[in-house]
C-alpha cells in the first residue's frame, strides 16, 4: 500500500459544502423562506468555484485528469460487472460523468430557480417545472453517486469516503 | 325528545357540510377564474396560482412590485407578501 494525496482540500471543502447546502435545500429548509434563496446563491458560487478550480486547481482536481470519455466508462463498467481491478487514483471514468452530470444539473437548478425570482419569470410556471424536475434528478444521481462510491470501494478496497475526509488514498501497490 | 335529538343532529350535519363546503381550497378552474378576476380587477397582473398552508398564493405583480396574494377559503385575502 501506498498512501497517496489525492484531493486537494478545496475540492474537500467543495464537495462537503455542497453535500450540507444541496441536502438543506433539497429536504429541510422551507422553499419559500428566504433562506432556501441564500442556500441556493451559495451552492451557484460553489458550482461556479468548482468550475474555476478545474482549470487551476490541483491535479487531480482539473477536468484535464478526467475529461468525460464514454468508452473509459464502458471499460470501468465491464470491471465492475466482472470483479477485475484497476485502480484509477483521481476520478474514475464513470466518476468523472457523475460530476459533469451533478454540475450541470445543479447550474440548471440554481439558473431555474434563480428565474422565479425575477420580474420578468415572476409567477411564470415553466422554471418552476425545470426547477423541480432538476432537483428530483439530482437527487437520484446523489442516491446513485452514494451507492456506486460504497460499491467501488468494496470492489477496489480504497476507501473513497475517507478520501474525500482525508485527501488521502491508500492505493495497492 | 327523539324528535329534538333527530333535529339537532340534522342540523349539526347541516352546518358540518356548508363548513366543510366553504372550508374548502381547492385549486379548481372555478376557483382560479374566481382569484384572477378578482385580483386583477384591483390592478394586480397574475401569474401562477398555488396552494400554500390551506390557503390560495396568487403570484401577481402590481405597479413593478412583485407580491404572493394568499386569499383563505372564501377568497378573502389575508395577507400580501412582497
Amino acid at each position: 500500500m501506498t498512501r497517496e494525496k489525492i484531493w486537494d482540500p478545496m475540492v474537500r471543502l467543495f464537495h462537503w459544502t455542497l453535500v450540507l447546502c444541496f441536502a438543506g435545500n433539497a429536504l429541510i429548509i422551507d422553499d419559500e423562506s428566504d433562506l432556501h434563496l441564500y442556500v441556493g446563491y451559495v451552492i451557484i458560487g460553489l458550482v461556479a468555484f468548482r468550475l474555476i478550480w478545474g482549470f487551476v486547481g490541483g491535479r487531480y482536481a482539473r477536468f484535464a485528469s478526467f475529461p468525460p470519455s464514454a468508452q473509459d466508462a464502458v471499460e470501468q463498467a465491464r470491471d465492475m460487472v466482472s470483479g477485475r481491478v484497476r485502480i484509477h487514483k483521481g476520478h474514475t471514468p464513470l466518476g468523472a460523468l457523475m460530476i459533469y452530470n451533478l454540475l450541470a444539473t445543479l447550474a440548471l437548478i440554481g439558473l431555474s430557480g434563480w428565474l422565479m425570482t425575477t420580474d420578468m419569470f415572476w409567477g411564470v410556471e415553466w422554471p418552476e417545472e425545470v426547477h423541480e424536475v432538476a432537483v428530483s434528478w439530482a437527487e437520484l444521481s446523489v442516491v446513485l453517486h452514494i451507492f456506486a462510491v460504497i460499491f467501488e470501494t468494496k470492489r477496489t478496497r480504497v476507501n473513497l469516503p475517507r478520501a474525500m475526509v482525508t485527501g488521502y488514498k491508500d492505493l495497492p501497490e | 325528545m327523539f324528535k329534538t335529538t333527530l333535529t339537532a343532529a340534522i342540523l349539526a350535519a347541516v352546518t358540518a357540510t356548508s363548513a366543510f363546503a366553504t372550508g374548502m381550497v381547492e385549486l379548481t378552474e372555478e376557483n382560479i377564474a374566481t382569484i384572477t378576476e378578482m385580483l386583477t380587477a384591483e390592478g394586480h397582473e397574475v401569474g401562477k396560482i398555488k396552494l400554500e398552508d390551506g390557503m390560495y398564493e396568487a403570484y401577481t405583480k402590481k405597479d413593478g412590485e412583485k407580491l404572493e396574494v394568499f386569499l383563505d377559503a372564501d377568497f378573502n385575502i389575508v395577507k400580501i407578501e412582497d
